[in-house]
């Protein structure tokens, strides 16, 4: 392999890297998910058969909500996901709809740092105090203030990604007054259509 | 001007300003909020809320309700046990006038028995009844009409996500809630099927060559498959309401077992196929949810934090104080309420009305006096009534997509079931027992 073709693929690599972890993440989220039915699953079950309750379930199961609802962040960005209101932009022509795309992601990118940023000095914190959630299981919270960042972090990443390619897109387009629904199939004014 | 109302004018300014530019809606509730309580408290208490809500807003034991009933949803959906559900409506009903339209509307009424979504039962369901509709006669608009209202029955039968979400904004029981949406359910396709009886004279014509359009394939469905179809949505419906009502299992353990049977039964349905195909459905599913809950929950933290900010500012208080001030009966101010979310409606989604409205308007209405599980009930209503109406109405995007019929047609076809929808908030409105009494009689 010659040094621009590595290079290049180096290139592809830093750039597919955001959706690559996001689906990583996803994978993750998806399998907690499946965990979280089985042991709330076994928790009925065990009542029923042995008059007794899985010890602890209660404090173990919120670390696991935490891990479902941040690892997927990245995934529903990439996805399209995130409910957006697209009515205004939808009729607006081709660059202009590029231009406000390109600051609607970079705007999220920075209201996700700034989220990011400040979880992480709440993590500093926790881990600082020795944070425990109390129960019947005394569970420190560290690890889930940790996934929080990874979560937000490779969130922020797909939003550098993103707005990388959109600003890309807006600065190649030449403005010729048609809307972007005279090109795309525009079927949907908002996403989060699965809700 | 005080500079309480100057600061929440400009947050809700914002929050309008960054909506209509694409922000996702989760950021948008969240920098509003957090930029509302710097301008009100101090910088380090609004920014300190960017970080400690996230943790906060989520980790909970109830919430796990949530991704369990989205991915409930996906995986019953992923077995086709809506087309095949279809197949048994429509067996049942053909002969009556305007049977396969009575047929759609209890399809998509036993599909909502175990999926909380309206889309999700508008896109399974729509395809295969229109072609038959059409098949049979339906004017265009008359069908995909038909399947556009029978499909929002989705969010009001339980499981239904827009009530999870609405007892998590609100505090409710989110088993009173499901107890509550079973009778205004099945009251609605009760009406929704008498509308169409009623409208079917008009819309139905002798069918003609080629009605059916072209390009849209309907899986065929066997008696076995129908039947075990039917088999699953009454096993999983009783689990889920035996479970809440008998106090067996919690409304968050019920779901879990639900899914459970739902990969039990994916991979019964998947039976005959061979090597990873038999895992595609399944793996799929896991893919396409992942998503989706995460966004439930960035908006359930966003609203969070623009819930904190609302509450700093009084804006909860200031509303009630101008609501009971206005020299009304206090039913009339539900009905205002209600009138509102129909122009909200317009432009936003289910769960960016309740996560603005909830708020706002819950507060105020309790302490009139009115019950928080009715509201959510007639707030569901109106959302469906959104679902439906233009510009952003899903369920009539999603039908266009599913049967190739232009989405101003839809439109079109929906507008009359709208009036049929407004006819049953107005009961429900008029005698909230219908909501009440099953929770009342079950739970209290």
């Amino acid at each position: 392999m010659n040094h621009s073709s590595a290079s290049t693929a180096v290139a592809r690599g830093l750039k597919e890297f955001p959706s690559h972890l996001a689906r990583f993440l996803a994978v993750i989220a998806s399998a907690v998910t499946i965990l979280a039915a089985l042991l709330l699953t076994a928790e009925v079950l065990s009542r029923a058969i042995f008059d007794q309750s899985i010890r602890g379930l209660f404090e173990i199961m919120q670390p696991l909500v935490v891990l479902i609802a941040f690892l997927g962040l990245a995934e529903a960005e990439r996805a399209g996901d995130h409910i957006r209101v697209t009515i205004l932009t939808d009729r607006l022509p081709r660059r202009a709809k590029l231009g406000v795309h390109t600051l609607a992601l970079v705007l999220s990118g920075l209201i996700v740092l700034w989220m990011l940023v400040m979880s992480w000095i709440e993590l500093d914190k926790s881990i600082a105090r020795g944070e425990f959630a109390s129960g019947l299981l005394d569970i420190p919270v560290w690890p889930a203030r940790v996934v929080i960042v990874i979560g937000l972090g490779a969130l922020f990443l797909m939003y550098v990604q993103r707005s990388i390619e959109s600003a890309v897109a807006f600065a190649r387009f030449g403005g010729d007054g048609r809307t972007i629904a005279d090109d795309e199939d525009v079927t949907d004014a908002s996403s989060g259509g699965l809700l | 001007m005080s500079s309480e109302v100057a600061i929440t004018i400009f947050v809700f300014v914002l929050f309008a300003g960054l909506l209509i530019f694409e922000v996702p809606i989760a950021w948008c509730l969240a920098i509003s909020g957090a930029l509302g309580v710097i301008m009100l408290r101090s910088f380090g208490i609004g920014s300190g809320l960017l970080g400690s809500v996230p943790f906060q807003a989520t980790a909970s034991y109830t919430f796990v309700v949530v991704p369990l009933y989205i991915l409930l949803g996906t995986l019953v959906m992923k077995a086709h046990v809506a087309e095949r559900v279809y197949y048994v409506a429509n067996r049942v009903f053909h002969r009556l006038p305007g049977g396969i339209g009575v047929a759609t509307v209890a399809a998509c009424a036993g599909f909502a028995a175990v999926s909380g979504s309206s889309v999700a039962t508008a896109a399974t369901i729509g395809k295969s009844s229109v072609q038959e509709m059409r098949r049979s006669g339906y004017k265009d608009t008359f069908a995909v009409g038909i399947v556009g209202i029978a499909a929002t029955l989705g969010i009001l039968i339980p499981p239904s996500l827009v009530l999870i979400m609405y007892g998590i904004i609100s505090g409710e029981s989110i088993a009173r809630l499901f107890a509550a949406g079973v009778v205004p359910g099945v009251l609605s396709a009760v009406v929704y099927s008498v509308g169409v009886i009623v409208m079917a004279r008009r819309n139905i014509e002798l069918p003609a060559a080629g009605a059916a359009g072209p390009g849209i394939d309907v899986p065929k469905v066997t008696r076995a498959q129908a039947g075990r179809s039917l088999g699953y949505i009454v096993l999983i419906f009783t689990t889920i309401m035996v479970g809440i009502f008998t106090g067996i299992m919690t409304t968050t353990e019920s779901a879990a077992i639900a899914v459970m049977m739902a990969v039990v039964i994916l991979f019964i349905e998947n039976r005959k196929k061979k090597g990873r195909d038999r895992w595609f459905d399944f793996s799929s599913a896991l893919a396409e949810t992942a998503g989706v809950k995460s966004m439930a929950f960035a908006i359930l933290i966003g609203a969070a934090i623009f819930t904190f900010f609302l509450v700093a500012a009084r804006v909860p208080y200031h509303a009630a104080e101008f609501l009971t001030s206005l020299d009304v009966a206090p039913i009339v101010i539900v009905v205002l309420i209600l009138v509102v979310t129909i122009p909200l409606g317009m432009f936003l989604d289910a769960l960016s009305i309740l996560v603005i409205v909830v708020p706002l308007t819950y507060p105020t209405l309790v302490g009139l006096g009115f019950d928080g599980v009715w509201y959510g009930i007639l707030l569901v209503k109106m959302i469906e009534i959104s679902l439906l109406t233009p510009p952003v109405g899903l369920n009539a995007f999603v039908i266009a997509s599913a049967t190739g019929i232009k989405v101003e047609r839809v439109f079109r076809g929906l507008l009359p079931f709208v009036a049929v929808e407004l006819i049953i908030v107005a009961i429900l409105v008029a005698f909230p027992d219908i909501t009440l009494f099953l929770p009342s009689l079950v739970l209290d």
